[in-house]
């Protein structure tokens, strides 16, 4: 339905050729896929495997494209297409050669994947009932649409900081999650004339957050002005370094709000004073299709329960929606192909998918209500079940994402079935949104779920697979509200204690009009005590079952994980050991003592040595393992000064050793290990050079790299440190000096002096008859 | 932060101490210090803000070297006799540091040229031997909130305060000049010359600080001493409401000249 923008051919050309020539060698993984993501082409879990995003306008495809799609797919080889969460659809599964036939074949069906991923305008969104839902103020569709077109044509939607998501709700329960997108827009009729409540800012990601109003009402022909505002805004004052810090929010974080609305205003004011920027809503009208089908009817009782779970009355006289739910949103192309020329039958405008990841079939008259069933019932889908087990949401989990923590989609499975094989009254939970999310971005939607759980780890020992619980999301114009955590569940016990929560739940919901009242007012409560039941779990010899996933059939670890942007998991192990680290410092002050002393001084040399073991992939069996490890991972390789070596080793080899007498060192080692954390970014990489990164140890250059290195052998005390002084006032905090001291009364005296002013001494080495050392600028 | 090998050198003793670095030498390089009257007070602190690097130091006095001057005066010395004392002075300070760039203004402080002098320095210091300017000054400074360091001296006795915008200024304690009566005659003047050393150098102290942004400077509080027994104390106060030229209502709007005989004591 959108148009396809005539720089696009061109575009794709484009990368083929950069696919010719990564393939050559001529050009590198990075640059390929700074052009391959913008694309809407990602790489899978699995490497040299791929799948393009397809962007569907406000959820809309039409039933020839979605065959077209479905053959496109069969043709390449990709058996998979997925729905995804923000209303697209996807090819999995495919070869990198394939993708460029993919995309030729998708340009010729009127379909395009440019802006699927990458720092983009991403797909715009709409409520899925919009232009049929009973309730509505008016159908959005149009105007998503009118925007995409406006948007894919204009090359800065493909170099923003970072991605920019755009949705519409055509009434103020905000279906479409308007208050959790970037730019949301809610409609609404004031003095009769059309227009937006408009919100900006908001995600569902790390760090998530409700949009802030940005125009309580915004008439419809300025959407474009304001879309352009804040796409202009973005891109002047996003964060484009730190992309971990750079969605449009982040803006808001660093100005506050009043100078981030300023700023808007400045641009949006100019803009509308010196462009002329035309908006036209094009109301696509669909031909009236003759129904040629002869109706099917179904007095079974197994139709009417159906159609109460899965038929929606639309605004229109005697037309009807269908939900025809997929399991992890996942289809067969088979089964994809076999769909898209049934619904055919019905007209053009007859698809949408909805964010839990259905296709919403809509405009089905309801003497073929029947017809409809009759085929859905032959696809084994799932159709004769309550809607709850069908809507369950998660995202794609740790068995296919490189962020993952948990395995989500296997945790939803079990839950499903769990929840199936009860005799619980799930068609009474029919609104519940239940969300998972293998990590704690939110890719599950669980920040927006009425009960929701992300990944995480647990530790006892060892590892186990846990889940966070959160709860009591609100949804709807002026009162959307996040969940929030209200305790914590292993991954193994999940799915019964869903079972028991909802159990408790619907005895009790007749009191409540919602989840989230049912939350403040006593489910809090009962999620707290259910957790008890499930708090300890057992120990690796008693059942080894907490320590597998759902789904896995490896032992659950973090290995091979966390190299991704988001290692939350990873972050949860680490802060264990730091807070021990913490907790016996503070100990240790409020002892005289001596043996309990040097017990928490040879914890803190344990702690320390297997905090970050789990940033290079190590997770020791034994302790010998954790003090060999970091001898290895962060000593050998200079990421910790060789001088705390002897001390990890009389950990490691003597454990009655007098740690008291080394407080100072063993101190020091904690204070470089957590710095060592503090340097280290989301992708667990510390502030090395690539080169350092090569494995031949005689090449690694030390880890504080300084800034400046200055020779003052041969300067007399106290010039040397007047000029080392001058040099810090030169520096930044944190970075690194080093300088050259002659022995004797420079070494004697220097480093003393550069210590006193609150500077550190990260070192000082004796080369010759001279001494290098390494000073950091407090 | 750019000083040259020589700097580096001359300066290295302030660089070295923790409160002042290579940054507080920077500040004092970059600071412009105006002393009025270069006689008993100004001639120890034009010479210590020399030797400190003040990057502009100026100078004001309309009156040239006498004889009775030496005995205090010590930045004058007797082949200066019947020079100019700006003049004076600046050779000195040129011989001391070549780096200061000193401006001299040959005249009288009026109520007609002070506004204009002083607006472009950092910090005033207040070297002068009458009441009159004395007032002067310290109006002037209240008037476009410029700091600046009281001192007067008499015999054996000294005394010293700091303005800063927003605290209390000379007038919120002595609410105007003197009755004439009350100032001393002729005769009844007299100056040990060690005296004017120890409070100039205070003062410059006090100017090397505020450049610096370092320590609590002589504000809302007067350093009183009396040599002869060696006691110094501090009296404290506060900004006075009713202080005629920065009080809530002020009264002093413009400036004057007042009329009064002075002893030529600095």
């Amino acid at each position: 339905m959108y148009k396809l923008p005539e720089t696009l051919k061109g575009e794709i050309d484009q990368y083929g050729t950069l696919i010719d020539k990564y393939q050559a060698g001529e050009i590198d993984l990075v640059k390929f896929k700074s052009v391959r993501v913008p694309m809407g082409i990602y790489e899978q879990r699995k490497d040299e495997t791929y799948m393009v995003r397809i962007r569907c306008a406000a959820g809309y495809i039409s039933p020839v494209q979605l065959k077209q799609v479905a053959l496109i797919a069969r043709k390449n080889d990709a058996s998979l297409v997925h729905i995804t969460t923000r209303q697209e659809l996807q090819i999995q599964n495919v070869e990198l050669d394939k993708t460029l036939l993919i995309l030729h074949d998708l340009y010729d069906t009127g379909l395009a994947s440019r802006g699927g991923g990458g720092n983009t305008v991403r797909n715009i969104m709409a409520s899925v009932d919009a232009g049929v839902a009973l309730d509505e103020v008016f159908d959005v569709t149009p105007y998503a649409v009118a925007l995409t077109n406006k948007l894919i044509a204009e090359p800065d939607s493909w170099t923003l900081p970072r991605k920019f998501k755009i949705s519409f709700s055509g009434h103020e329960k905000d279906n479409a999650y308007a208050a959790f997108n970037d730019l949301g827009f809610i409609a609404r009729i004031k003095n009769g004339k059309r227009g937006f409540k408009v919100y900006i800012g908001g995600s569902l990601g790390a760090k998530a957050l409700v949009g802030h109003v940005l125009f309580d009402f915004a008439p419809v022909d300025d959407i474009y002005y304001i879309t352009d505002a804040v796409k202009q805004l973005f891109s002047r004052y996003g964060n484009r370094r730190n992309k971990h810090k750079a969605r449009l929010r982040f803006i808001f974080y660093k100005l506050g709000k009043e100078k981030v609305f300023g700023l808007f205003y400045t641009i949006f004011n100019e803009i509308k004073q010196t462009r002329d920027l035309p908006f036209e809503i094009e109301k696509q009208e669909f031909p009236k299709v003759a129904q040629k089908l002869k109706p099917e009817l179904f007095p079974s009782q197994e139709f009417e329960t159906w159609k109460k779970r899965y038929v929606i009355r639309q605004m229109q006289d005697n037309l009807f929606s269908v939900i025809i739910p997929f399991e992890h949103g996942n289809i067969d192309c088979n089964q994809l192909l076999e769909i898209a020329e049934f619904i055919e039958q019905f007209g053009d405008d007859v698809i949408r998918f909805s964010m839990r990841q259905n296709i919403h079939l809509r405009n089905i008259p309801s003497q073929y209500l029947g017809n409809v069933y009759n085929f859905l019932n032959k696809l084994d889908i799932g159709i004769d079940e309550p809607f709850l087990l069908n809507s369950l949401v998660s995202c794609t989990g740790s068995d296919t994402c490189r962020l993952g923590i948990c395995m989500a989609k296997g945790a939803l499975s079990r839950i499903r079935k769990e929840l199936g094989k009860n005799h619980l009254p799930l068609d009474n939970l029919n609104n519940l949104n239940i969300n998972i999310s293998g990590c704690p971005n939110s890719c599950g939607q669980h920040k927006a779920a009425d009960l929701g759980f992300y990944g995480k780890v647990g530790r006892n020992d060892r590892m186990y697979p846990a889940y966070v619980i959160v709860a009591g999301a609100v949804v709807g114009d002026n009162e959307s509200k996040l969940a929030e955590p209200v305790d914590e569940i292993n991954a193994r016990d999940l799915p019964e204690f869903t079972l028991d929560i909802l159990k408790i739940y619907s005895t009790r919901m007749h009191k409540y009009n919602s989840f989230a009242e049912y939350l403040d007012v006593r489910g809090r409560n009962d999620i707290s005590e259910l957790c008890d039941k499930f708090r300890s779990v057992p120990d690796w010899v008693d059942d080894k079952n907490y320590y597998f996933d759902w789904g896995a059939d490896q032992i659950f670890s973090l290995v091979g994980k966390g190299i991704g942007e988001c290692s939350a998991g990873i972050f949860d192990m680490i802060d264990v050991d730091m807070n021990t680290i913490r907790k016996y410092q503070d100990e240790i002050k409020h002892t005289k003592d001596i043996s309990t002393i040097n017990e928490l001084l040879y914890g803190i040399v344990f702690s320390a040595s297997r905090m970050l073991l789990v940033t290079r992939g190590v997770e020791p069996k034994n302790t010998n393992e954790v003090f060999d490890g970091f001898i290895k991972q962060f000593i050998e390789v200079n990421l910790i000064s060789n001088d705390y070596r002897k001390i990890v080793e009389f950990a490691r080899d003597d454990k009655s050793f007098n740690f008291k007498d080394e407080k100072d060192t063993i101190y020091g080692l904690a204070t470089a290990v957590i710095e060592l954390y503090d340097g280290m970014d989301d992708s667990l990489q510390f502030d090395i050079p690539d080169d350092v990164k090569q494995k031949d140890i005689s090449k690694i250059k030390p880890f504080y790299e300084p800034v400046l290195k200055k020779d003052y052998r041969g300067v007399v005390c106290p010039m040397n440190f007047v000029k080392t002084k001058i040099d810090l006032a030169t520096l930044k905090s944190g970075d690194i000096l080093e300088v050259l001291l002659d022995d004797g009364e420079p070494i004697d005296n220097v480093p003393g002096s550069v210590k006193m002013e609150g500077h550190k001494i990260i070192k000082q080495n004796k080369i010759d008859n001279y001494w290098s050392v390494i000073i950091e600028k407090r | 932060m750019d000083f040259s090998e020589e700097q580096i050198e001359r300066y290295s003793r302030h660089i070295i101490l923790a409160d002042v670095g290579p940054e507080g030498q920077e500040a004092i390089m970059n600071g412009k210090v105006l002393i009025i009257g270069v006689g008993g007070l100004g001639s120890p602190a034009a010479f210590y803000l020399a030797a400190a690097g003040v990057g502009t130091i100026g100078l004001i006095d309309g009156d040239i070297v006498d004889l009775t001057n030496l005995q205090r005066q010590i930045i004058h010395t007797t082949p200066d006799l019947n020079k100019a004392k700006v003049i004076s002075a600046k050779e000195k300070i040129e011989k001391l540091n070549p780096d200061v760039n000193t401006i001299v203004y040959q005249k009288l402080i009026t109520s007609e040229n002070i506004i204009e002098i002083i607006k472009d320095y950092d910090f005033v210091i207040d070297g002068t031997d009458n009441f009159p300017t004395k007032f002067l000054i310290n109006d002037a400074c209240v008037f476009i909130q410029k700091p600046f360091s009281h001192g007067g001296i008499l015999r054996f006795d000294g005394q010293t305060m700091t303005y800063t915008p927003g605290n209390a200024c000379y007038r919120c304690v002595f609410n105007g000049p003197p009755p004439k009566d009350a100032v001393p005659s002729c005769s009844q003047a007299g100056i040990l010359g060690s005296i004017a050393g120890i409070l100039g150098t205070i003062q410059a102290t006090e100017a090397l600080k505020y450049l610096i942004g370092i320590g609590d400077l002589l504000t809302n509080r007067m350093l009183i001493f009396d040599a002869l027994n060696m006691n110094f104390n501090t009296v404290k106060f506060k900004r006075n409401m009713d202080c005629p030229v920065c009080g809530d209502k002020p009264t002093i709007k413009e400036l004057i000249d007042e009329e009064q005989a002075a002893c030529d004591l600095n």
